[in-house]
């Protein structure tokens, strides 16, 4: 026997597990990606506003100008996808990633009497997901897909007949079927098996016979089995951004919540927490919290972080929240406080993960320049080290003679410059001054206009009456010195 | 010019499509106040923007200069400046015969073909997309100066130069070091140029935004593709003197180069086109001799009269030289009569007897006291009537434009251009995706048009804000910012509709050509405004659907043996000024509209001149001149005739003292103003033309002053200057007037007298007119005219009335079903009739979808009974062809309900012949009332009406009141939106295909409306409606 689970309205139930009280407002799920974008699924609420799916958001603004519309979140629906495959691991072993939203499990060795009992556990259990599922049970996996899209919320299937009043729709057949068979007057599972299978075949190919297999109750197939993801995660995209700690404290015990839920059900134990947070401004913050003593405790896991955030501070609103889980098997005994994980020392791998740990993950990897022109500009990656470069080739730009060459201040060093005709005549900092000869420049470069990050620089080098060559810059009235030449 | 001084001689307008950020005209204004004294403007492959920089730099005293960025065969970008005639002409072949080889966006030149057309032509090195730039970046030393050695062997070595910029930008330093070597080593000069992209340092935003579009990228992720900083700006002497103090000669010699500049478009060496290679006094006699050999047959007499008017015009004509353009129109309007082409001439053509002598309009001018100074006079000033030949749309148009082609050459004729520009949708759309908004944001933003950039009342932020885009937005200030930046800079070219330009053999020399999109057309780079400019003298070949119609219908009521002649149309038919006096209009010609509809009640038309003020009379200058509603009073008597000045009453006699007409404004200011021909034209075109408010001032006061210096009373000035003024603008001619009453007789004549043939014309001939397929044929029901849907046994291509004068739908109403397949399917019924479905599908291989399409609207019935069944059939793969094999017996299918009938036939043809969707809903719609049921309802009565929305309007003259109609089962009635109400429910009036509107009703002279009070969406389920006609 095997066991469909089904999410309706899966990408809306994805998006809305993180605004769990929009449930009974007027909400939308619009696909981005179609031409032109359109409504895909609705909340009931939305429904009785008149709204349709296949509309426009403009034509469901038009019905219903309260409706908020959100779009189809692939990281919501990753995260709500894998949930739902670890939730029903604990069911069964054999489980499939039957399509989006829709798992299937093989209950071989469980008793019949308990496969209901099983269905319901699952239900109960996606609920505290923030999911609300519907299950089938029967002898294929097609016909108990059939079922569970049509239960409520469970449905049994004793015999394939049994599902033949319900309308065509629930096989959720391809868009040209579902016209075919509506133009043909084709409403209910009845009629479709009522037609020749070999005319079936001839019109409409194999997915049509597919289904009409499948509603005969005359196919059954190989589970492709899947392995449910070994990293737990819980990740939201804030409608408004986040300027207190409360709120998103709130959502992050939530997410430690469904965590520890599933890793209950899966007897596991959380051995490191990987928090990041988007800033509106663009930029992450991450940081990882290695457990200690591994435990799936929503209290104890709360505190660690609750800890670090509370002396936590932003310079810009938080627009993104994502918290991993990763599990290892519970454990009773308590580990050295101090003890190293480090078991195989030539995992550098480790060593960097424990360094980004330490100093955060943005300020760890390698440097790569950003494909803009402002100076210096540059940002973090991982290391390609299973990529190393082909012997004997040479850097490009490493050779050559390219003039002279320049000692960087790191970060340049404040500076005083006065001018005269707008070209540096003499340079001061600290303890040092000295009027400057000849100059050259001033090099302009701007960017980044378009938002709230545009900037402006202007750079100069300048000879002082030494004969020491400096290059100066000059953004947002400020001078300094970037560095000096050899 | 100043011996000191700086020229910009590399500077790129927005017409050098997406690479300058700014107007020509903003350049020019820049390049005034800058004091820089000339400026050359270079275009990609083309000089779409000299025109428009040329006149207004004229304005501004800076001297415009022709430059453009040629592309070579090996992709390397040349500019070039054009220093006399011979190097224009040159330059327009060098890129006409790189632009028609290619697409319509590539072009390539051949250094071959450079080779051969370099005189009067000076080439620059040019910046970073020049040869030598690419070159010195190479490790071939001796490449650059071998590339200037071939470029002095090209253009002469005095003709060569090199090309410096500096824009701050650190390693420019080391190129113009090895520049300034190279322009020592090889003798050539150094030339300072900006490479201009924009007018001020603001354009560089607009610029990165363009340069995004054009690698189709976004600013986030475009890096270094876009602007390093915004130093690529029109700058003054003294800012490029100061960058080029090391080389001061590469200043100085902008202007040594610019003096030697001879060209300007002022003698861009156009004259009139002649007709067959004729000298001017062989076409002068021939046209004496056409015109007079015409008149013979047009006049009723050739009397003294008409020979004066005849004599007159020719005279003028002839010593304008013009008469070859007259001879090339009147020989392709023969063209059109010998193949059957109906053609008629519209616009002030009509005012001319020349023109109506030669058979190219069909308005006896003499008849209708026309003034013929509408149409030309002496004194012009560079502008030349355009002579516009209606054409029926489609093939037959198609088939004149290119024997155009055909008798003059590819390079001797070409259709005007029209520059498309940025309006609210696609500024939003490149604005939105070069900043990474949503799609749907942008769709949003694009759904609070209507269906129309015009009229909009919407503020860009509250816009914004709907679309989703609040104020608190990071991007907000940018999206603002550029989207009020880029709307109205061209955004690419396209073909005018149907404006050409003929010059016998030569046109390549006076601007360049270029391939349009569309297979064996030829564009001109100049719009017709630029055309007119320059004094280029056009034809229009406009495609009227309606000419179309009448011709079909001529020709199809003749097939059925009830011929009818439009020349002998009685004047005064009782039937149709009947019919029209109902406002039973649709489908006829420009009485059709809302506005017209609700008009015709109150007018009651009696006679042709009454069709002649209706068409008039419902237009944006009567209107706004508050000029109709005093009309309409007068003519019921309500109000008395009185005219602004005894002298006036000829004039106005007509329209019971009302000016309804340009002619009459024109001749008012004659005799008002002692104004002449010439003068008062000229003061039509400063009220019309939008490009300056200063001139049209500046010919008010000439007006004024003149009707002071007569002595006219000052209430009878203002009167007098406010009438001029407020429909100068869009005051329609009366001569254009009477070519389409003529058509709006025509074609209300035909629907009164041979409906069956006209309807089926209409058919054929959609998409046309204000009205869908659907609404016709619901109205032709309504006349008691019977309609077979398609039927694969029956059906041809276009629709056909059958002997009992019933239609039969024909097969170009399919979705989907184009003429080729259908030929073929034809082709072969023809030979032997198909006898069954089988029969069909083994004969004619038509797709699957067709197929399908064919049997869910019911057209292989005659061969399967049964929607259901036949679509069963038809499904069935049909990869073999097995003879012997037993058709399988197909199951038995319910028979479709109407319902169903009515969603399959929208689906497949987007009408139906049936029934109308809402007399499947009206048992669910208690109290609302049929379009039928309203007349009956007392005025100020509160009603509801409900149906599809074939119709949403907001004409600019209606202060914001948007005009809603809706079909039902019955007929159409109307409904009238407040501008507050609209907006408050833009979304739902906008958007919803099917409406129920409440509200109060006025039913006043028999014209109905209900003032919109409450309003909601019709719920329809799968039943669908006609298309909308939105907010034109």
């Amino acid at each position: 026997m095997y066991c469909a689970i089904v999410i309706p309205g899966f990408h809306l139930q994805a998006s809305l597990r993180y605004e769990p009280g929009l449930r009974e407002r007027a909400v939308v799920i619009v696909d981005e990606g179609g031409k032109p974008p359109r409504i895909e699924q609705l909340t009931r609420a939305a429904r009785r506003a008149g709204i349709r799916a296949g509309m426009t958001s403009t034509q469901g603004l038009a019905r219903c100008p309260e409706l908020l519309v959100r779009y189809r979140s692939p990281e919501h629906e990753r995260m709500a996808g894998d949930a739902l495959l670890q939730c029903a691991a604990c069911v069964s072993p054999g489980i499939e990633a039957t399509g989006e939203g829709v798992g299937t499990l093989d209950l071989k060795g469980l008793p019949p009497a308990a496969h209901r009992q099983a269905a319901e556990g699952l239900i109960r259990q996606l609920g505290r997901q923030e999911m609300v599922a519907k299950a089938g049970i029967a002898a294929t996996p097609g016909l108990a897909l059939l079922a569970a899209r049509n239960a409520r919320p469970i449905l049994h299937l004793m015999r394939p007949a049994d599902l033949h009043e319900l309308p065509v729709s629930a096989l959720a057949p391809g868009p040209e079927l579902a016209g075919t068979l509506r133009r043909l007057g084709i409403r209910r599972l009845r009629e479709f098996c009522d037609l020749p299978p070999e005319g079936i075949a001839a019109r409409f190919g194999e997915e049509g016979v597919a289904q009409w297999r499948c509603v005969m109750g005359k196919s059954t197939r190989l589970l492709r089995l899947v392995t449910p993801p070994e990293t737990y995660e819980e990740a939201t995209d804030f409608e408004n951004d986040i300027e207190l700690l409360e709120p998103l404290l709130f959502m992050l015990r939530r997410f430690i919540e469904r965590i520890a839920d599933r890793l209950a059900a899966a007897y596991l134990a959380v051995a490191a927490l990987e928090l990041r947070i988007g800033f509106a401004a663009g930029a992450d913050y991450a940081r990882a919290f290695p457990v200690p003593s591994p435990t799936r405790d929503v209290e104890t896991l709360f505190r660690m972080l609750f800890t670090h955030l509370e002396s936590f501070q932003s310079p810009h609103p938080i627009r993104s929240l994502h918290l991993a889980a990763r599990p290892c098997k519970a454990v009773k005994e308590q580990l050295g406080l101090f003890e190293t994980t480090l078991r195989d020392p030539n995992q550098f791998h480790q060593t960097l993960a424990r360094l980004s740990a330490l100093v955060g993950a943005d300020r760890a990897g390698v440097p790569v320049r950003d494909n803009t022109f402002r100076p210096d500009a540059f940002r973090l990656e991982p290391p390609a080290f299973h990529a190393a470069a082909p012997p004997g080739q040479a850097r490009k730009g490493s050779g050559g003679a390219r003039g002279l060459a320049l000692r960087r201040f790191r970060p340049p060093r404040p500076a005083h410059v006065f001018t005269a005709e707008q070209r540096p005549v003499s340079l001061s900092m600290e303890a040092f001054s000295a009027p400057l000869g000849e100059s050259s420049g001033p090099w302009l470069t701007s960017g980044e206009w378009w938002d709230g990050q545009a900037w402006e620089r202007a750079e100069w080098e300048v000879e002082s009456a030494d004969g020491r060559l400096y290059r100066l810059s000059q953004q947002d009235g400020r001078w300094y010195i970037e560095g000096i030449y050899d | 010019m100043n011996s000191t001084g700086y020229c910009e001689l590399h500077a790129r307008s927005a017409c050098n499509f997406l690479r300058g950020a700014s107007t020509p005209e903003h350049l020019a204004e820049a390049a005034a106040m800058l004091g820089i004294p000339a400026v050359a403007v270079h275009d990609r492959d083309g000089v779409y923007g000299a025109p428009r920089f040329h006149a207004r730099a004229r304005e501004l005293g800076v001297r415009p200069i022709i430059g453009c960025e040629l592309t070579l065969e090996d992709g390397g970008i040349l500019p070039v400046i054009v220093l006399t005639r011979g190097g224009y002409q040159n330059l327009c072949k060098l890129i006409t015969v790189g632009k028609l080889r290619g697409t319509k966006t590539e072009c390539s030149v051949t250094w071959a073909e450079l080779a051969r057309h370099t005189e009067g032509l000076a080439a620059l090195t040019g910046d970073e997309e020049g040869h030598l730039r690419r070159l010195l970046a190479g490790e071939d030393a001796g490449a650059p100066p071998a590339f200037l050695r071939k470029l002095a062997g090209i253009f002469g070595r005095g003709n060569v130069y090199l090309e410096i910029q500096r824009h701050f930008l650190r390693g420019e330093r080391v190129y113009n070091r090895r520049l300034i070597a190279l322009a020592a080593q090889t003798g050539l000069p150094l030339l300072a140029t900006n490479g201009v992209c924009y007018a001020a340092p603001q354009g560089r935003q607009v610029l990165d935004v363009f340069t995004c579009i054009r690698h189709h990228t976004s600013l986030d992720l475009a890096g270094t593709l876009l602007s390093p900083n915004d130093q690529r700006h029109l700058k003054d002497a003294a800012a490029m003197e100061a960058l080029f103090a090391d080389v001061p000669e590469a200043v100085s010699n902008t202007l040594l180069l610019a003096a030697r500049v001879e060209f300007s478009l002022e003698n861009l060496g156009y004259h009139f086109p002649t007709y067959r290679g004729m000298d001017a006094a062989a076409m002068a006699a021939m046209l004496r001799e056409q015109t007079y050999a015409g008149a013979r047959n047009r006049f009723s007499a050739l009397d003294q009269k008409v020979r004066a008017q005849l004599e007159h015009e020719l005279d003028l004509i002839i010593r304008l030289g013009i008469a070859g353009y007259f001879l090339i129109v009147w020989d392709i309007v023969r063209y059109c009569h010998e193949h059957h082409i109906m053609v008629q001439g519209r616009g002030s053509a009509a005012n001319s007897a020349v023109c109506f002598s030669l058979g190219i309009t069909y308005c006896d001018p003499l008849k209708y006291r026309l003034l013929f100074e509408r149409f030309l006079t002496e004194n012009r000033k560079g502008a030349w009537p355009d002579i516009d030949l209606d054409l029926p749309s489609g093939d037959k148009r198609e088939q004149v434009i290119q024997e155009v082609y055909k008798r003059y050459g590819r390079t001797g004729a070409a259709m005007t251009a029209n520059v498309i520009t940025y309006r609210g949708r696609s500024a939003m759309r490149e604005v939105g995706k070069a900043l990474g908004l949503s799609p749907d944001v942008m769709d949003r933003f694009s759904d609070l048009y209507a269906n129309g950039d015009f009229p909009h009342t919407i503020g860009l932020e509250d816009q914004l804000g709907m679309a989703g885009v609040a104020a608190t937005h990071p991007r907000w200030r940018a999206v603002c910012g550029l989207f009020q930046a880029i709307y109205g800079l061209p955004r690419h070219l396209g073909q005018h509709s149907g404006g050409m330009i003929i010059f016998e053999g030569r046109l390549d020399s006076i601007v360049p050509l270029e391939n349009a999109s569309m297979p064996g057309r030829v564009v001109a780079q100049w719009d017709k405004d630029d055309c007119e400019d320059l004094g280029i003298i056009k034809v229009d070949f406009l495609g009227l659907g309606m000419m179309a119609v009448i011709q079909d219908t001529v020709e199809l009521s003749a097939r059925r043996g009830r011929p009818v002649d439009l020349a002998q149309l009685p004047e005064k038919d009782p039937a149709t000024f009947e019919m029209i006096r109902a406002a039973d209009t649709i489908g006829v010609f420009q009485i059709e509209s809302r506005a017209q509809m609700a008009t015709l009640p109150r007018m009651k038309p009696e006679s042709f001149y009454d069709l002649v003020i209706e068409v008039a009379i419902i237009r944006p200058g009567p209107i706004q001149g508050n000029l109709t509603h005093p009309y309409l009073r007068r003519r019921r008597g309500e109000e008395p005739v009185t005219y602004y000045h005894p002298d006036v009453m000829e004039v106005l006699e007509r329209t019971l003292g009302v000016p309804l007409f340009q002619e009459q404004m024109l001749k008012i200011a004659m005799v008002l103003a002692d104004f002449t021909g010439a003068e008062a034209d000229e003061l039509r075109r400063a009220l019309g033309f939008h490009r300056s408010e200063e001139k049209m001032a500046r010919v008010q006061v000439k007006l004024r002053s003149a009707l002071a210096r007569k002595g006219h009373k000052p209430e009878v000035i203002e009167q007098v200057v406010a009438a001029v003024t407020s429909f100068a603008l869009y005051g329609f001619p009366e001569s254009h007037a009477i070519s389409f009453a003529h058509l709006a007789y025509g074609s209300a004549y035909l629907k009164a007298h041979r409906a069956p043939e006209f309807y089926a014309s209409l058919l054929n001939n959609q998409p046309m007119g204000f009205y869908s397929g659907a609404t016709l044929i619901m109205d032709a029901k309504r006349r008691g005219i019977k309609f077979h849907s398609v039927d694969i046994v029956h059906s041809g291509w276009l629709c056909a009335v059958n002997p009992d004068d019933s239609i039969r739908l024909g097969f170009c109403v399919v979705e989907g079903f184009s003429a080729g397949p259908a030929g073929q399917l034809l082709e072969e019924r023809a030979r032997t009739p198909f006898h069954s479905l089988p029969d069909l599908r083994r004969r004619v291989p038509l797709s699957m979808r067709v197929l399908r399409t064919l049997a869910g609207i019911g057209a292989l019935e005659s061969l399967e009974p049964g929607r259901r069944q036949a679509l069963w059939n038809v499904l069935e793969s049909h990869d073999t062809d097995d003879l012997f094999q037993a058709p399988a017996e197909a199951p038995a299918f319910p028979a479709m309900t109407a319902g169903e009938e009515l969603e399959a036939d929208y689906e497949g043809m987007r009408l139906s012949v049936a029934r109308h969707g809402m007399e499947l809903v009206r048992p669910e719609l208690e109290g609302v009332l049929r379009a039928a049921d309203l007349p009956a309802r007392q005025n100020g009565e509160y009603v509801t009406v409900a149906g599809a929305v074939i119709c949403r309007q907001r004409p600019g003259t209606a202060k914001g009141f948007v005009f809603v109609s809706l079909e039902d089962e019955t007929g159409i009635s109307n409904a009238v939106v407040e501008p507050r109400f609209f907006e408050r429910h833009r979304r739902l009036i906008t958007g919803e295909p099917f409406l129920m509107i409440s509200g109060r009703l006025q039913n006043v002279e028999g014209v109905i409306h209900i003032r919109a009070a409450h309003i909601e969406p019709l719920e329809t389920g799968n039943r669908c409606s006609a298309d909308s006609h939105d907010f034109r």
